[in-house]
């Protein structure tokens, strides 16, 4: 075909990949909206290795031209990525957007990238040399720039199997459906033993990148609800300090409001 | 270089252009699929929608090198079918079309939701719809239109 | 009195026995043969029937009695009164689980009260049989307080009891399917399929963008326009590239006649003089038979601008195109006679029409020298005379014609004048045929939209009586006068709203600025003025402490009354008994009540009120002095009836609803009775699609003209009647110098209660619930009126809440995508309804009256009083529009939350 390759195979495409200068195509919604000119296209919406869930001991393993749709049918990906994913535009781009098209837009509102963000989730990328995992937080090195190197392929994000089943998870959009994120939240908690594991508070839509503060988490882990209880407070307060939020179609003002607000209801959801 | 093989509307169908170029387009000036509309041109309005191996599609996001194989649907082949007379008449009993421009790819929609779900809630079908922009009816004679259709389907879905 | 087809005893026997009960007791005293063989027969042994002779002397404990001592051996019984039909079937099942073996009394309550049926364990029997004292059975179970329980249901059916007419109507509209609604319903509003639905739905109607050819088979060349880059500038030159054969640029050289559209006056350019007034002017238009040709073309253009300073604030801004004023009483009497007055500035911003067909116009260059110029549009005979102006020819060098049009709001009403006649002078230079369509970015960014406004109100008080009103209403015309003058005229005469007050003083002016011109949009004035004059009453009954709802209803005007003209309204206003309409189906006054105490929690509710109207037709004289329609029937051989009248079918349905007048006049069934798109070719002026004017006045024109080609009709013959308009009797005259007369015939009324839940975490509203009853006269089709009534009503709730657009500080509107500008989806408001009130003008056909516009006008009001109550109006006074999730974020951190 002219301007485009349509490769068989995933060996295929990573030579393709490597030989010419291609945009890696998956599901096509954003790319069709910035409508690049003169461009070739690598089209990898077909590839077998790249279109399974599958799960191992570690690890779900969702393939990055694995579409919206195909996630929210599936009985492998967890219930708070498929909220977040029927959340999604309209069923119609939900039928066509894929995982690895949503990362590889390198757009902070992508609503399936908030969640790998809170669930500490890996992506696996490969070339013809050999693949490597990247956590996901290192992939996104500022706007619209990834960790992705010109022969590369996003082929797998890996969610942890397990600890992701207690959770808060909202979306403002601008209405009820067909909406980008305005501001997105979403937050996984776990304890043992009485004591906090995780707290994961990931921020949507609100800077270049998703915004996560590993350290500001600290404060929280280990402690008891109790004890978390008569630090939240301060906690809130770090995380007022931390934000310095951009502007997009509402302000960075509203922003900082929405997303204080949902980490207190996160918080208080899980008795803190 | 090979040409992009499709089915279009049940008939095989050979694309000699670029692989980067938009379906809507395509169908529009290509195969005079007039039916197919284009409101917005970035997947925000579903005026383009087109059914993709059965699945519905926004034509205006897709790239023709996407298309190989597959086979589409739009409302000029699917206007001959008994399921599309249905939801006609569910429509024009209730005067669910009024400027029409965002019909075809509303009908294609319902069509969409009816096939997973042959007898859906009113809310599933307005999620079902939900890409789809309409201006002037509000929705509901829409959605009660599907709703009919549904009903009085009698199998066909 | 009928409800659902059956008596209301009938109701309520039916919803004990489908629901829980085995058998019922029902005690009868009004006319109780009737009720007891009516009863006899439908149920026979489940209902057991006994009498209380005495119904007329003594009380409904009496009849209790009488009930309790024919009860048949049971664990327990529902007292229920006979007029209560319409209790949930979960409702007496709540009650019946709660049963615990305690032989309690179990009553249902609704908002904190105790409400019927009770579910009274039958040991209670002997001691009601022998209960004698004041107070009914009250009284009785206050010796019993602790062996009650009570049970919250969420039934608003235990409110309903229907012991007057007025509650009768109410519950009967509430509970009663729109298809019994359509039984009852005279001929010519019966629903029909519409003429255009089958090659709309099939996808084969041609809008403008689907012709492959001219009608002569040429190719059509592609025409897209340069449009100004910056606000205000002198263009000091245009550098075009070198063109390829077949291409050309087109500018205001190129214009044959007058380089001027001719709408209400004629400063709009068709392309740019010496000077841009605003982003997105036309400078030019490349043509050509390759649109990615058209596009590189154009890209290449090199412009060269002495950028001026640009006029961008409302606020600021000097030069009005139009300047009225009008009032009467004696403002300064009652200003210094007032108890208090207030004082209050409203603001509303742009709405964009959004058809979902964009703008799009093609010429093409006949054989006979004549310019056929055709598509989306709504007002084919204005862009007819824009046409001839700019081509500089007579009224037979020009034909026009309405493509099938995907929607237009007001949006093409001037607008395919102004695209119609640069496509039009584009192709008399190419020689050919040219098209031109909008992509979506333009179509946002340049075509005209609603005016964004700033309204100061200044309201005198006395005895708790509005006694004054001053209105200074500016909107935001942008950089030509468009349609500004007639829109500014509406709104100002809106501006007092549906109330009886004494002393009014209006001043409106149009302001120029250097952005897109603003013009023609549903409502055309009304919404914001109605917006203003809504919340200023709103505020005002806060601050005396009354409820907002019956501070309105005090002040509302009734028939006789003197408009804000000076005019009279001639009619019956119906606005009381529509609000109560409204009430019986949300139960607004109720909630509206309830939402007023403090709320704490994350999610608040509130409920807000809007009472409007929309003047039916063209403002004051218009429709006798400028319009003066004309329409035709032509009869042919075969008996066929073809409808000739300029007025478009936009999706509002004349395809349909004028052929219907005609075949019902002429007893002829609908298929041999049609109306195509107008061609000025074929047709006469019937007027514009505009002012909510069609069915009302060119359908009373084809209505008449139906009835003398009735009286002429002999068979196999051709034949043609015309009819010209004429003003009724009634009318008031208008002077347009002074704000004075009747600006309008008849008044569309409407009610709109809108229900909110504000997310205070997120400032998300989810509207519960949206209630519009609209009086719009005789539907001619009740799927086409409630059709027109809900899709008007989403777009002033778009208005209201998401909908919202604004340009940056170098005067670019920024909202210029679908995913920038959002207009409501399927999910935004699923609880919308559309109730219609019928209140015949004589004039109008049937008793139709102007439809299309009034229920857009009232939703801002009302939703943004919602939102103001959920937040607490305490604390919060909402004076704008949109009221976005941003918005409400502002006021709740101005509380300090």
């Amino acid at each position: 075909m002219v301007n485009g390759f349509a490769p068989k195979t995933l060996q295929e495409a990573l030579e393709l990949r490597a030989a010419h200068d291609l945009v890696p195509y998956a599901g096509g919604t954003d790319l069709m909206v910035e409508n690049r000119k003169n461009v070739s296209y690598l089209f990898l919406g077909k590839l077998p290795e790249l279109r399974q869930i599958t799960v191992d001991e570690n690890y779900i393993r969702i393939g990055a031209a694995v579409t919206f749709t195909e996630a929210l049918a599936s009985e492998l990906v967890p219930p708070l990525m498929k909220e977040a994913v029927s959340r999604i535009a309209a069923p119609a781009i939900r039928n066509a957007g894929t995982f690895g098209g949503n990362l590889g837009n390198g757009s902070a509102k992508a609503d399936s990238v908030l969640i790998e963000f809170a669930a500490d989730a890996k992506l696996r990328l490969v070339c013809l040399k050999g693949e490597r995992l990247v956590d996901v937080d290192k992939f996104y090195l500022g706007r619209k720039k990834l960790d992705l190197a010109n022969d590369e392929l996003i082929a797998e994000i890996l969610l942890p199997k397990q600890g992701l089943e207690h959770y808060y998870y909202e979306k403002v959009g601008g209405r009820n459906a067909l909406a980008i994120s305005r501001v997105s939240f979403a937050g996984v908690f776990a304890q043992r033993d009485g004591r906090i594991t995780n707290i994961a508070a990931a921020f949507g839509a609100v800077a270049d990148t998703v915004l996560r503060w590993k350290d500001l988490e600290q404060m929280l882990l280990g402690k008891t609800v109790e004890e978390a209880r008569a630090c939240k407070e301060a906690y809130l307060q770090a995380y007022a300090d931390r934000m310095v939020l951009t502007r997009g179609r509402v302000s960075a003002e509203y922003r900082k409001a929405v997303c204080l607000n949902l980490l207190g209801e996160f918080l208080a959801k899980f008795g803190i | 270089m090979d040409a992009i093989k499709f089915i279009l509307n049940g008939k095989e169908v050979a694309y000699e252009g670029s692989a980067a170029d938009r379906l809507l387009d395509v169908l529009r000036d290509c195969y005079n699929c007039k039916s197919v509309k284009c409101g917005c041109k970035e997947g925000e309005c579903g005026a383009c929608s087109v059914l993709i191996d059965g699945t519905l599609i926004n034509s205006c996001c897709v790239a023709m090198g996407a298309v190989e194989g597959a086979s589409i649907l739009t409302m000029e082949g699917y206007r001959e079918t008994a399921r599309f007379a249905a939801l006609s008449r569910a429509f024009g009993e209730l005067s669910a079309v009024q400027c029409g421009f965002c019909i075809p790819g509303m009908v294609l929609a319902a069509e969409s939701v009816l096939a997973k779900n042959p007898h859906p809630s009113e809310d599933e079908i307005r999620e079902g719809l939900s890409g789809n922009l309409c201006r002037c009816t509000g929705y509901n004679a829409i959605v009660n239109a599907v709703n009919n259709a549904a009903k009085e389907a009698n199998g066909l879905w | 009195m009928p409800l659902r087809g059956r008596t209301l005893i009938e109701n309520t026997v039916d919803s004990v026995l489908d629901s829980v009960a085995d058998s019922a007791v029902v005690v009868t005293g009004y006319r109780a043969d009737e009720v007891e063989s009516l009863l006899q027969g439908h149920y026979g042994e489940k209902v057991l029937l006994v009498r209380n002779n005495a119904y007329a002397a003594t009380d409904m404990l009496e009849s209790i009695r009488t009930g309790c001592r024919a009860m048949p051996a049971c664990d327990a019984f529902f007292l229920l009164p006979g007029d209560m039909p319409v209790i949930r079937e979960e409702t007496f099942r709540a009650l019946l689980a709660r049963r615990d073996g305690q032989k309690r009394i179990i009553f249902p309550t609704l908002e904190g009260y105790r409400k019927h049926p009770p579910l009274i364990d039958s040991r209670f029997i002997p001691e009601i049989l022998s209960f004698f004292s004041e107070g009914g059975l009250r009284s009785l179970w206050r010796l019993h307080e602790s062996e009650i329980i009570e049970v919250p249901v969420d039934d608003a059916g235990v409110w309903v009891d229907l012991d007057t007419q007025a509650q009768y109507k109410q519950c009967k509209t509430k509970y009663e399917s729109e298809q019994e609604v359509f039984a009852n319903m005279e001929k010519i509003s019966q629903s029909v399929v519409k003429k255009d639905h089958a090659p709309k739905i099939e996808g084969r109607s041609v809008y403008v963008g689907d012709y492959v050819a001219a009608k002569d088979g040429r190719p059509i060349l592609t025409g897209k326009l340069l449009h100004a880059k910056v606000a205000r500038a002198k263009v000091l030159s245009v550098e075009v590239p070198a063109l390829p054969e077949g291409y050309f640029y087109v500018d205001a050289k190129d214009v044959p006649g007058d380089n001027n559209v001719n709408i209400v006056l004629d400063d709009t350019p068709v392309y740019c003089r010496e000077t841009v007034e605003y982003i997105g002017e036309p400078i030019g238009m490349v043509v050509g038979p390759d649109e990615k040709e058209v596009q590189r073309i154009l890209n290449e253009i090199k412009v060269e601008y002495e950028e001026l300073e640009p006029v961008l604030d409302l606020r600021t801004a000097k030069q009005a195109f139009f300047d009225y004023e009008f009032g009467h009483g004696d403002m300064e009497k009652a200003f210094a006679e007032a108890d208090k007055v207030y004082e209050e500035e409203f603001e509303t911003g742009y709405q964009d029409q959004t058809y979902l067909e964009t703008q799009g116009m093609m010429a093409e260059p006949e054989a006979d020298g004549r310019m056929f110029v055709h598509g989306s549009s709504q007002c084919a005979y204005y862009i007819h005379g824009a046409v001839m102006r700019v081509l500089g020819c007579g009224p037979t060098g020009v034909h026009v014609l309405q493509d099938v049009t995907g929607g237009g709001f007001g949006g093409k009403e001037a607008f395919p004048s102004i695209l119609g006649s640069q496509v039009a002078v584009a192709a008399h230079k190419a020689k050919a045929p040219v098209r031109c369509v909008f992509d979506r970015r333009e179509d946002l960014e340049y075509t005209s939209k609603r005016h964004p406004s700033l309204c100061r109100y200044k309201m005198a008080v006395k005895d708790g009586r509005v006694t004054a009103v001053d209105c200074d209403v500016i909107f935001n015309a942008g950089a030509y006068s468009t349609l500004s003058a007639v829109v500014l005229q509406r709104g100002i005469i809106a501006a007092p709203g549906v109330y009886n007050i004494p002393n009014v003083h209006v001043r409106g002016r149009a302001l120029k600025t250097n952005t897109t011109p603003c013009g023609a949009y549903r409502g055309f004035g009304g919404p914001q003025t109605f917006f203003a004059i809504e919340r200023m009453m709103d505020h005002v009954a806060q601050d005396l402490g009354v409820d907002e709802i019956a501070f309105k209803e005090a002040h509302l005007v009734k028939q006789g009354d003197m408009t804000s003209t000076q005019g009279k309204y001639h009619f019956p206003v119906p606005l009381q008994a529509m609000i109560d309409e409204v009430d019986a189906k949300c139960d607004l006054k109720r909630k509206h009540e309830e939402y007023k105490k403090p709320q704490t929690g994350r999610y608040r509710r509130g409920m807000g009120l809007s009472v409007y109207f929309h003047g039916a037709g063209f403002t004051g004289s218009g429709e006798r002095d400028l319009i003066k329609a004309v329409a035709k029937l032509r009869k042919y051989a075969d008996g066929t009836v073809e409808v000739l009248a300029s007025n478009g079918d936009i999706g509002q349905g004349v395809r349909t609803t004028f052929p219907k007048i005609v075949a019902h006049e002429l007893n002829l069934p609908l298929d041999k009775v049609y109306y195509n798109h107008p061609d000025t070719a074929r047709v006469p002026d019937s007027g514009p699609t505009v002012a909510s004017r069609s069915l009302m006045v060119v359908g009373e024109l084809l209505r008449r003209a139906a009835i003398k080609l009735r009286t002429i009709w002999v068979d196999g013959e051709e034949q043609e009647v015309e009819e010209h308009f004429k003003e009724p009797d009634f009318m008031i005259p208008f002077y347009l110098d002074k704000f004075q007369g009747d600006a309008y015939p008849t008044y569309a009324w409407a009610v709109n209660a809108i229900e909110v839940e504000v997310d205070t975490c997120t400032g998300l509203a989810k509207v519960l619930n949206a209630v519009g009853n609209f009086d719009v006269g005789t539907p001619i089709d009740y799927n086409i009126v409630v059709g027109q009534m809900e899709g008007g009503f989403l777009q002033g709730i778009g208005h209201a809440s998401i909908e919202k657009m604004d340009y940056d500080a170098k005067g670019r509107i920024r909202n210029n995508s679908f995913s920038d500008y959002l207009i409501p989806t399927t999910k935004d408001v699923p609880n919308l309804t559309a109730m219609l009130h019928v209140e015949k003008y004589p004039d109008g056909p049937y008793g139709a009256k102007g439809a299309g516009e009034v229920p857009l006008v009232g939703a801002t009001s009302a939703y943004v009083a919602a939102i103001e109550q959920a937040l607490g109006k305490d604390k919060h006074q909402l004076n704008h529009a949109p009221f976005t999730a941003e918005d409400t974020m502002k006021e709740l951190l101005k509380e300090g939350n």
